[in-house]
């Protein structure tokens, strides 16, 4: 799971109010080279939520990236290098995603998080 | 020259006198009155349509516009005409995105550029919203076919963009196979020899001048050409054009197509005999279909997608480079591989780890699943695969705008059927691996979760596209589901037998996501029912049975059946 999903992904349990972002256990963190987009890039920037995004990287052992982010950084080549690799080569294998408010687990295995809820929770 | 392609069924072409006499083709188009010629549905909302040969009286719509003749192939009818608009839009939409860059890119350090990206900038809304006047925002203005006819694989498309934008569509179309720009028609070749020998020294400044290679290619529609007739054909057209350049039948600069049109009792629509002559501007590509086809694809499930529907789903979803491409089914990924081809980043999910996960065996005992069979074609998996459930998504609450496109096939339960989380009151024991139970998902509310989770989702602009199943017994147009923020675009309907047919409806994002909307409009339409729901037990009920329900005796059913059922059209047709 790349970490572009999980700033999409919040815990979805009926009446959990604060269950984003998910809290990333890393078991196996695995780097996988993907081209490199940067039209794609400029055009995801804007959607992505960055406080989310470092957190996420800084769990998965990826630590260099700005705390705070504007448009203007997205001509800067060194920048979007920090950010495609965060963003799309740096792989959650094995390992769960927290739910920041009830602590629940969702398991990530084989790279695949299970987001399916159980009878009692929705 | 080509070898005549799917449209022409093979005929005898040695044997000089077919067996059974040829139809009497002028009876037939006699007595046939415009409606029943024009029955067939055109697959896009609202098109703008005007009528054979009436080009002057519309020169105000036609404003700024080029003239082609599309030829398509005799296949899917109903999606023929609203691929090629689809793709039109999305090369006219990219063609504005390249000029406002360069204008952008002259303007950067002026004081004035400022002004001008805004002035730019609010025209890119307005035009996303659709406030052009009415038939001015059509990506492409169809002219009938000769005789009006509607089946007719000849439609007249006036395109903005000019050469370069119409072999654009062509060359990512499935359906139509060149688009010619027409030099003459005519009833007889004689007059079209006529006609083509009038602009001759006019013509031959641009086209066939010494240093320009060409070749002729004979197409036949309703009939059969041996080598030898084309070439004879061919040859007669010397006169009439002149071309200087040097012949080059296998990569030449410019080709030249002689459509012949004959009338054939053989299941086509019954053309009136006509002869066209064009410039090839631009030719459809099916290789991907044999790169992609299922029968050699490793990993597939019972509902894996054709690919050729696969790609005029994502044609007219108008998925391009760099498009992020949602498939909320995503199954064995089929609906995903051609987007990839198509240079989209991925992302699918689906309720059932088997089939994401775990996939299958092959013949040859290896497990395949989703990600070898990107492998196997040596294209980008997708960026993400998720286990969830559309019903409760657990995409964050602020998400919007994120999506280019949602490509899917619901399950809706004849061949698969849906799924869902469920809330029960029991005791749950949690452990590592916990199967939740799920429900049966009907197809309505699946629907409504689907076109909420779009409207979210999606750039405003973006587009949805999927299947929703239909039986001409019980199918209506307010059975199409609706939502505040989606336009209907268009609605094409394959026939899978006479009593069950699924329709393509695609579907764009006209404005922003406004929750209290859309629960109002939800609120007032009532809970979600739809009447093919009932499906299931429809399309597994005999005949008999189905004749008894309606009060008939079987063999009125049987009639009643047959008079519903299109003439000469099936699955591919």
């Amino acid at each position: 799971m790349r970490l572009l999903c999980h700033n999409m992904l919040q815990c979805h349990i009926k009446g959990v109010v604060n269950g984003y972002p998910l809290k990333i256990e890393a078991e196996k963190v695995e780097t996988r080279e993907t081209d490199y987009e940067p039209d794609f890039l400029r055009h995801i920037f804007p959607r992505i939520q960055w406080d989310a995004l470092r957190e996420a990287a800084a769990a998965m052992g990826v630590d260099d990236l700005p705390e705070s982010v504007s448009e203007e950084m997205l001509e800067d080549e060194s920048f979007l290098k920090q950010f495609h690799h965060a963003l799309l080569e740096v792989h959650l294998e094995q390992g769960a995603l927290v739910c920041p408010e009830t602590g629940r687990k969702f398991v990530v295995s084989d790279g695949i998080p299970n987001l399916l809820l159980r009878e009692d929770e929705c | 020259m080509t070898v005549i392609g799917d449209a022409c069924p093979p005929a005898s072409t040695t044997t000089p006198a077919p067996l059974l006499p040829p139809p009497e083709p002028a009876a037939v188009t006699a007595g046939l009155d415009e409606p029943q010629r024009a029955a067939l549905p055109l697959g896009i909302l609202n098109p703008a349509v005007i009528p054979y040969g009436s080009s002057a009286q519309h020169a105000q719509l036609l404003a700024g516009r080029s003239r082609y003749l599309c030829y398509f192939l005799h296949r899917h009818l109903e999606f023929r005409l609203a691929e090629v608009e689809c793709l039109a839009g999305l090369v006219q939409q990219q063609q504005r995105q390249k000029e406002r860059q360069q204008q952008k890119e002259q303007q950067d350090g002026q004081e004035e550029g400022r002004e001008a990206q805004q002035e730019a900038e609010q025209q890119q809304a307005k035009e996303q919203q659709g406030e052009q006047p009415e038939g001015q925002q059509r990506a492409v203005v169809w002219e009938k076919p000769f005789e009006n006819w509607h089946d007719s694989p000849l439609w007249y498309a006036h395109m903005h963009g000019g050469d370069s934008a119409a072999a654009a569509v062509a060359a990512r179309s499935m359906l139509c196979r060149v688009v010619l720009e027409l030099w003459g028609e005519a009833d007889s070749l004689e007059e079209l020899r006529r006609v083509l020998a009038e602009r001759k020294e006019e013509r031959r400044a641009l086209w066939g001048r010494p240093d320009q290679s060409f070749k002729y290619v004979v197409e036949t529609y309703g009939c059969s050409y041996s080598m030898q007739r084309q070439v004879e054909l061919i040859e007669s057209f010397d006169g009439c054009n002149g071309f200087q350049g040097p012949i080059d039948l296998r990569s030449p600069q410019l080709r030249f197509w002689i459509v012949v049109c004959k009338p054939n009792g053989q299941g086509l629509p019954h053309l009136k005999e006509r002869y066209y002559f064009g410039r090839e501007v631009g030719a459809g590509d099916r290789t991907p279909l044999a790169t992609y086809d299922l029968r050699r694809r490793r990993y597939l499930g019972p509902t894996s997608m054709d690919t050729e529907m696969s790609f005029l789903m994502c044609n007219m979803a108008q998925v391009r480079r760099y498009s992020l491409v949602l498939d909320p089914f995503v199954g064995t990924g089929s609906v995903l591989v051609p987007a990839t081809h198509l240079g989209a980043l991925t992302l699918g999910a689906d309720i059932d780890i088997r089939v994401i996960k775990i996939g299958k065996k092959d013949a040859a005992g290896q497990p395949v699943n989703i990600w070898t069979n990107f492998a196997d074609y040596g294209l980008q998996p997708p960026l993400g695969l998720l286990r969830c459930d559309l019903h409760t998504a657990p995409f964050r609450d602020g998400l919007r705008g994120v999506l280019d496109a949602i490509v899917c096939d619901p399950p809706y339960g004849v061949r698969a059927g849906g799924k869902k989380s469920v809330g029960r009151e029991r005791e749950i024991k949690p452990h590592g691996d916990y199967v939740p139970s799920t429900a049966p998902y009907t197809v309505a509310e699946c629907m409504h979760d689907l076109l909420d989770c779009a409207a979210r989702l999606l750039v405003v602009g973006g587009r949805l596209a999927y299947w929703l199943p239909a039986a001409p017994d019980f199918y209506s147009e307010e059975e199409v589901p609706r939502h505040p923020a989606l336009q209907l675009v268009a609605n094409c309907e394959q026939l899978l037998s006479s009593r069950y047919s699924r329709r393509l409806i695609i579907m764009q994002k006209v404005q922003r996501y406004d929750a209290a909307e859309a629960e109002a409009y939800f609120e007032a339409r009532g809970p979600p029912v739809l009447s093919i729901d009932c499906i299931h037990e429809h399309v597994y009920k005999t005949p008999a049975q189905l004749a008894a329900d309606a009060g008939l005796s079987l063999a009125e059913h049987r009639a009643v059946q047959a008079a519903r059922t299109p003439l000469n059209r099936g699955k591919n047709i």
